[in-house]
């Protein structure tokens, strides 16, 4: 036993290594460094204590109104939240999509290979791709194509049905949207659906047979069995995917949009980039690091809270 | 047995890692490092040219990496942060204020007098992109400023004239209303008059600029009318004359736009000759250069170029001087310049190997258009993280959703708020 403990320990070793020297020690010197005034390749870090933290979060009165000391990290994180918008619909789709391919179904490995295949696919490369399909005019973007056509059917032509046409990637007010658009089209086929289709896969049948027994259609078989059973998948899948969606948006919005238009699909990754080596505020990118980290553990506190819990009582 | 294999595992693990410190972290003493970027056949050309400097002095040691361009600046300043960054880097110019204001260049001045450097063949704007505070920091090895692409075939097409050397805004904006068509008359442009690329050749060309000096102090100068009125013209070119193609904001390259040169979809394409190496093997249509139009002030463009720069760390900082100086030299630019990615830095090298008799367009266009007024970006690290958001707030005139006015009055309040932060950090200005 104790032969085979050692062994536990050695084949752990050079993952702990890893992490102990590569995740854990990284994030304890960024921690230390968000207290300091520290300019890249200056050598010369001043203790500001909290200061950092202040410049960031806090907000003073000016001729009566509260203004952020640092209003672009506000609006930065507004923006990466509502990005954030593409994880429910993305698990939706991910748990439709499996529920579709665990049935008996014609053709169903292609499918599955058709929804994993945006999984595979190079970031910039799907990107690239929304990037024309999302084109504003209608003779070049697809979806304003169809549209447009659309449009046309109803008698509506000319500059009224440009009018109506949504400024994908172009309007403020549509580069969000545009933007979750994409990550849902990019992840609902690709773990999630996996990791739900092997759910699936463990759920007894035993369960369905009882339903079909008692009269249950299919929606009550899906919200009383399928979607109970499948609630440590679907914690899983959602605790990492809020995790990613806290850190990411930074590639999509750089291939694009560039962050724009008027910063409206900047994230926070992207300010820490800006802030660490275009700025070369180290210890203020570092300050950002930790306030994304402390919402990431506690957006994972509650996850834990409230979904583990649940759980744990289903 | 199983002992054995994991110590035998994790020795390979280490012996791999020290022996990547050893080869790419810690150059030997008299081991000297090189990084270079840039397009295939660039990085190409640089190995050719330190493999020449190696067969002239076979005693130097030097070892010349290709790194990637968009992550060198990172690589670079965590280097030297370190301690242990290359004694030779190439820099574009406009990441020349973030690595320069950490005093980790090597100023030189001193060398460039001491081995009689001609500077005065150099293009002055050249030098001053290289220049932070007053101190030379590197030499580049090509540099050039915005001027025109255009459609021959689409001109000719529509009758309409070619662009002349005085052209105008206003002749830009006639021309771009003629070329901005609708071929298949279904209600949507086919083809649209210009890509008018950066904001700030406009605001210059107008007469304006983005800040000002006021009691030793940078301000925002984004409430002068020259400025209004450029802006004006610009985003009307979009919104008003809708002769460019809609883009996701003025921090995009609109170069990502769907409508492009190549494509045959924008008859005027405002750019410079570093969209050669692209535009060359275009066969498709016939297209020729002309020099960026006149605005109100005159003809006043952004300059952009790449060079050579020293690590002030170097253990051997002469070596490293002799290499740059092999690396600019003007065999060096000329050889650049035969590969048609961009123009020397000198002006004799421009004249001599950039301008060919082979070409169907006029490289004379670019070698001009740097006799006019070639402009720079404040020199500063704290730039291009202003531009960025003065820019931000100017695309909601660019959709259309505000005002020029509007949207200058707010860039205008998020500049002088940028610069009074940075002014009450205290940061070296």
């Amino acid at each position: 036993m104790k032969r085979q403990g050692r062994a536990a320990v050695l084949f752990l070793l050079p993952n702990l290594l890893g992490f102990v020297i590569f995740t854990l020690g990284p994030v304890l010197v960024a921690a230390g460094m968000s207290l300091y005034r520290y300019q890249l390749a200056t050598g010369t870090p001043s203790f500001v204590g909290l200061g950092n933290f202040a410049d960031l979060l806090w907000f003073d009165s000016v001729d009566g109104a509260w203004q952020a000391r640092d209003p672009y990290f506000w609006q930065y994180l507004a923006n990466t939240l509502f990005l954030m918008l593409n994880i429910p619909l993305s698990m939706t789709c991910a748990l439709l999509l499996a529920v579709l391919l665990n049935r008996e179904i014609r053709g169903r490995v292609v499918f599955r290979t058709l929804f994993f295949i945006p999984h595979l696919c190079s970031g910039i490369a799907i990107y690239m791709v929304w990037t024309m399909l999302l084109t504003y005019e209608p003779n070049v973007g697809i979806i304003n194509g169809f549209l447009w056509k659309l449009y046309h059917i109803f008698g509506v032509t000319g500059a009224d049905a440009a009018a109506l046409l949504p400024g994908w990637l172009i309007d403020e007010r549509w580069a969000k949207p545009a933007l979750i658009i994409v990550f849902v089209w990019a992840s609902a086929g690709g773990f999630s659906m996996i990791l739900y289709l092997a759910g699936l896969q463990n759920i007894p049948p035993e369960l369905y047979e009882a339903a079909d027994i008692d009269g249950a259609n299919g929606w009550m078989k899906l919200r009383y069995i399928t979607i109970p059973q499948l609630a440590p998948t679907t914690f899983f899948i959602l605790v990492t995917s809020v995790i990613g969606g806290l850190q990411g948006g930074f590639e999509a919005a750089y291939i694009m949009t560039g962050g724009g238009p008027g910063g409206s699909t900047t994230t926070i990754s992207y300010y820490i980039y800006t802030q660490a080596y275009q700025q070369l505020e180290v210890g203020y990118a570092a300050t950002i690091s930790m306030v994304l980290f402390a919402l990431i553990f506690v957006a994972t506190l509650i996850n834990w809270r409230y979904g583990g819990s649940r759980l744990e009582t289903s | 047995m199983l002992y054995i294999r994991l110590f035998a595992a994790c020795a390979a693990v280490l012996v791999a890692f020290v022996g990547a410190r050893y080869i790419n972290w810690h150059p030997a003493e008299d081991m000297l490092t090189v990084w270079v970027y840039g397009s295939p056949q660039e990085a190409q050309l640089f190995r050719r040219m330190a493999e020449q400097y190696r067969r002239e002095n076979p005693d130097k040691l030097f070892r010349l990496e290709v790194v990637p361009g968009r992550s060198v600046v990172q690589k670079l300043l965590t280097g030297m942060d370190a301690g242990h960054a290359p004694d030779v880097c190439v820099l574009h110019w406009r990441q020349m204020a973030q690595v320069s204001s950490t005093g980790q260049l090597l100023p030189l001045d001193e060398l460039v007098k001491r081995d009689g450097i001609d500077v005065g063949d150099y293009y002055p704007v050249g030098l001053e992109a290289y220049s932070y505070h007053g101190k030379l920091y590197g030499l580049p090895v090509k540099g050039s400023t915005v001027t025109c692409f255009y459609n021959k075939d689409l001109f000719d097409q529509y009758g309409v004239e070619y662009p002349s050397p005085d052209w105008t805004w206003d002749e830009l904006l006639e021309k771009a209303k003629k070329l901005t068509i609708d071929v298949d008359q279904d209600g949507l442009y086919d083809v649209y008059g210009c890509s008018p690329y950066d904001i700030a050749n406009y605001v210059w060309s107008g007469g304006g600029k983005f800040l000002r000096m006021e009691d030793g102090r940078y301000v925002s100068n984004l409430d002068d009318p020259s400025v209004r009125d450029a802006v004006q013209f610009y985003v009307d070119l979009y919104f008003k004359h809708q002769v460019s193609p809609p883009r996701p904001g003025m921090r995009t390259d609109a170069t990502m736009s769907t409508f492009t040169f190549e494509a045959g979809r924008i008859a005027i394409d405002i750019s410079g000759p570093w969209r050669i190496p692209q535009y060359q093997y275009l066969d498709r249509f016939e297209w020729d250069t002309a020099l960026f139009p006149k605005g109100p002030d005159g003809r006043k463009t952004r300059y952009a170029s790449v060079g050579f720069t020293i690590w002030k760390n170097s253990k051997q900082p002469e070596l490293a001087w002799d290499l740059v100086k092999h690396m600019v030299g003007s065999q060096a630019t000329a050889a650049m310049a035969q590969l048609g990615s961009d123009m020397p830095p000198q002006r004799s090298v421009a004249r001599r190997a950039f301008v060919r008799d082979d070409t169907p367009w006029s490289e004379e266009t670019f070698v001009e258009s740097m006799e006019y007024d070639v402009h720079l970006f404040p020199q500063e690290l704290w730039w291009e993280d202003l531009y960025r958001f003065m820019l931000d707030d100017l695309d909601a005139a660019l959709a259309g959703r505000e005002s020029v006015e509007e949207a200058l009055a707010r860039a205008h309040q998020t500049t002088n708020d940028y610069l009074d932060r940075i002014y009450a950090q205290g940061d070296d200005l």
